[in-house]
């Protein structure tokens, strides 16, 4: 009986030590990942509406419209449509690593707005998605955006 | 009392039995649905679900799960009321709770309940979509038992709204363990024929029949964007074969002024959908031009063919016609 405790507190070792090996190679102190900053400025165009979870993206012409984040961090709307904010003005993100929500000020505006942020990688290129009910609060519409330029 | 259905046939196998805190879930029937098939607008509404229980397996830790289909505006995670008896329980009524929004259906994952049951089943047989499913578990967590058979009546009470209202409500049963998984043994589906809210405020608002136009969403104000469809296959008219068809409409605001869009042009011609069923959508308050600080109190319009001389409007009772009506208006 011994011997073969023995054989199996060795397999159990071997085991620990590989596992350790492996761990060592994880925090290899060479390997640094930091979180990049998440960097909206550009030209955004609207891929895709939902209005309460139904897709009417192609129920009407959507194409025109275009937000410019600014690197001044003020906005601009081109060809309105509607929107959680109506005129131009500022924005941010509420952290600039792992944002929640985006901060909209209209110009001339006492408070900002504070909408809900999502930021996914869908093939390989940044989406923004942003959820708002500019007429009844039943209706939720959500726009998806891409980068233009 | 309405007896929607009743099923005769053993179905596979929903079951639950709840018995002095103990649930014997395997196999699920949904043997009728009992209601009156009208409510007055404002009370309270009354469903008694009467479910059939045979579990064929023992399992830990498992709830009822019952859904309901309603329209949004009786804002059911408000306004009703889930209890059940099970006929192994002494009689004694239990509570059930709505299910978080953060706990997705085990089969299920990524989605909430209502999310799930809405992709998987829509709105039923309902022509619109402003309803929800809002889907409910029993406080009590308990464990299965196997070949323990029991009934359950679940009782619904919902205070409905003061609208007028037709729809087809849906029913839903199925159990935690489960959550929407592949086999029906575990949960079932039942609606009710046209129910019916009488006696309430403003336009009825018919989820049960198809029109010959519809006007979405239900609740609108200037800002929203909304959708007008003739759907020409409801009934013959003027317009069948016509493959161009137009929207001729105007705006009442509370101001007084009247705004009109009498024109066809790509601006009011609607997009052919399937069959004789044709829509457009748009942001009225740019459809219209309407100010700032204008609001819509609503809306009239009807179709026309491309020189305008065949149209389709509403016909009244005396016999004479006149536009659709729509008002613009949020829900309170």
């Amino acid at each position: 009986m011994k011997p073969i405790c023995c054989i199996k507190y060795g397999l159990v070792c071997l085991s620990l030590l590989i596992g350790l090996g492996a761990c060592d190679k994880f925090n290899d102190p060479s390997v640094e990942f930091t979180e990049v900053p998440k960097n909206i400025t550009g030209t955004w165009k609207i891929i895709q509406v939902t209005r309460n979870g139904t897709d009417v993206t192609g129920l009407m012409d959507f194409s025109r419209f275009r937000i410019h984040f600014k690197e001044d961090n003020t906005y601009a709307i081109d060809n309105y449509l509607p929107f959680l904010v109506k005129k131009d003005g500022s924005w941010h993100l509420d952290d600039p690593l792992y944002p929640f929500n985006i901060v909209f000020k209209e110009d001339a505006a006492d408070e900002s707005l504070v909408y809900g942020f999502y930021y996914p990688v869908v093939d390989g290129h940044r989406q923004i998605s942003l959820s708002f009910k500019p007429g009844c609060a039943n209706n939720i519409y959500t726009y998806i955006f891409a980068k233009e330029s | 009392m309405k007896q929607l259905y009743k099923i005769k046939r053993k179905a596979g196998a929903g079951i639950l039995i709840l018995m002095a805190g103990i649930f014997l879930f395997s196999c699920v029937n949904l043997i009728e649905i009992l209601y009156n098939p009208t409510v007055k607008a404002g009370e309270v509404a009354t469903f008694t679900m009467k479910l059939r229980m045979e579990p064929h397996e023992n399992h830990p830790n498992i709830r009822l799960v019952i859904a309901i289909l309603v329209p949004k505006s009786w804002d059911a995670a408000k306004n009703a009321k889930l209890t059940y008896i099970n006929s192994l329980d002494n009689g004694i009524s239990k509570n059930m709770s709505l299910i978080p929004a953060n706990v997705p259906p085990k089969n299920q994952p990524g989605l909430s309940w209502s999310e799930a049951l809405r992709q998987k089943y829509g709105f039923g047989a309902n022509v619109l979509d402003d309803m929800e499913w809002v889907a409910y578990w029993s406080d009590e967590v308990g464990e299965t038992v196997n070949n323990l058979f029991f009934d359950v009546d679940v009782r619904v009470d919902i205070k409905v709204s003061k609208e007028n209202i037709r729809a087809k409500l849906g029913f839903f049963v199925n159990h935690s363990e489960d959550g929407l998984g592949n086999s029906v043994d575990h949960y079932k589906i039942g609606y009710t024929d046209c129910f019916e809210v009488v006696d309430g405020e403003g336009p009825l608002f018919d989820f049960c029949e198809a029109h010959i136009n519809l006007f979405t969403p239900s609740y609108v104000t200037k800002d929203d964007i909304v959708t007008v469809k003739f759907q020409g296959d409801v009934e013959p008219t003027v317009l069948d074969g016509v493959r161009d068809i137009y929207l001729n409409a105007k705006v009442y605001t509370h101001s007084g002024q009247v705004y009109t869009v009498d024109e066809r042009s790509a601006k009011t011609k609607m997009q052919l959908e399937q069959g004789k069923t044709f829509s457009l959508t748009f942001w009225p308050g740019d459809y219209f031009n309407i100010p700032a600080d204008e609001e819509i109190e609503h809306i009239e319009y009807y179709f026309t063919n491309a020189d305008g001389t065949l149209s389709v409007k509403e016909t009244n009772d005396d016999g004479s016609t006149s536009g659709f009506e729509m008002p613009f208006m949020c829900r309170e």
